[in-house]
């Protein structure tokens, strides 16, 4: 293979247009040609960059259930005659009246409390749930739900008590995210120091930083973030 | 053949009629097949893992309501594309105004954005740069590159649901990809070396 065609074949691999034969002789080829390995090494790492970085951290499956939760009754229909005198005006009003309650009340994955309790807190803690601007103070009552974001201000803490006693504490100024990832509780941790006492043992347990995803082995372990 | 398994194989054409047909399920599949394209198309306009999966939710319950008005079943990726494009910018105009109201009322600053690294490859901020990169794409770019990567879907078959030459789109793809390697270089060298 020349230049030349291994170019169109790299073109083909940009479209997903290549299968796993002509992807090994663009390797092949590419072992011994600089500028084509640095042309095939751009497009891969482009491809890989742009799946990891678009990760949704809800799953299709779960997706699928949340969304079929919120859907209206039956989808609209075109071609009917509704909308033919008074009686018919009703009753498409009340369609769309029990579409937009079917809406409002949509049982999203994100709207089931977590099985976490708020255990002890120090000093003030912020809450803020998934999609809202505004947080709200925490208190021992307050239940924790997929997407929720803890801020533990300056002086402050808040220990998380888990499912199977598992205990995680947050410390001061510390910032933390409930999240999911392929089935699997994570939590995100962008600011500060979180203490983790996992129960043995104990299912998998992950945390994510901006540096990357720690996963847990052991049971004591400590995760800080500058 | 389990059923689900056969239902992932139907079309999209396929499953948009039952779904239109009052059939949840074939919509269900719908929602599966092209969850993460909608979450990544919403991710690259308005930044926020869980506003984007919001917005994809609220695009596939609208998707849902007006299945039925779907002329060209075989293109409802892209006609999905557009309800959550649509979206976005109604998100991105919902928050900038309850930011105002936030900072007013608590005067507690909101932090950095915070950008979940939910995958093993990336960092929260090199995907972040990635996120940034796409965005800043030309919006007929963006599409391809989501339904391409993210959607893993050929160049044949993005065009379909495109109602696009395959030509035209192989060439936003290369172009895309170009501009991409280019630029993520020059924000975030260490992604793609």
């Amino acid at each position: 293979m020349n230049c030349r065609e291994c170019q169109a074949m790299i073109r083909a691999y940009e479209n997903g247009e290549a299968g796993h034969a002509a992807v090994q002789r663009i390797a092949e080829h590419a072992n011994a040609c600089p500028p084509c390995r640095a042309a095939f090494e751009s497009a891969r790492k482009v491809a890989e960059a742009v799946e990891d970085a678009f990760r949704a951290s809800t799953t299709p499956a779960a997706a699928r259930e949340a969304v079929l939760a919120g859907l209206g009754e039956s989808p609209t229909r075109v071609g009917r005659q509704w909308f033919r005198g008074r009686a018919a005006m009703s009753a498409a009003a009340v369609i769309v009246i029990a579409l937009a309650i079917g809406v409002a009340t949509a049982h999203r994955a994100w709207e089931r409390p977590l099985e976490i309790e708020i255990g002890e807190l120090h000093g003030t803690v912020l809450q803020k749930h998934r999609g809202a601007q505004v947080w709200e103070e925490v208190t021992t009552q307050k239940k924790l739900y997929l997407g929720d974001e803890l801020q533990a201000l300056p002086g402050s803490a808040v220990v998380l008590r888990l499912r199977g006693n598992s205990v995680l504490r947050l410390e001061a100024a510390g910032r933390l995210r409930v999240t999911e990832y392929n089935g699997e509780a994570e939590f995100g941790l962008t600011h500060g120091t979180l203490r983790a006492t996992l129960a043995s043992p104990h299912p998998p347990f992950a945390v994510s930083t901006p540096q990357g995803l720690i996963r847990a082995l052991g049971t004591d372990f400590e995760v800080s973030v500058e | 053949m389990s059923e689900e398994h056969a239902a992932n194989a139907l079309s999209d054409a396929a499953l948009v009629a039952r779904a239109a047909n009052g059939e949840r399920d074939a919509f269900g599949f719908l929602v599966e097949r092209y969850w993460r394209m909608a979450v990544a198309l919403a991710l690259a306009k308005v930044r926020d893992v869980a506003t984007a999966e919001d917005v994809a939710q609220e695009s596939f319950v609208s998707a849902h309501a007006e299945i039925a008005r779907l002329r060209r079943p075989e293109r409802f990726a892209g006609w999905l594309a557009k309800i959550v494009a649509q979206r976005s910018v109604d998100a991105i105009r919902k928050c900038a105004r309850e930011r105002k109201v936030f900072a007013a009322a608590q005067g507690i600053p909101p932090g950095i954005a915070w950008a979940p690294s939910c995958n093993p490859g990336l960092t929260s901020a090199q995907a972040g740069a990635v996120r940034e990169a796409v965005g800043c794409l030309p919006e007929k770019y963006q599409s391809v590159v989501i339904m391409r990567y993210v959607a893993g879907l050929a160049a044949a078959e993005i065009a379909e649901r495109l109602g696009e030459r395959p030509g035209t789109v192989r060439v936003r793809l290369h172009r895309a990809v170009g501009l991409l390697a280019r630029e993520l270089s020059r924000i975030a060298p260490e992604v793609t070396k």
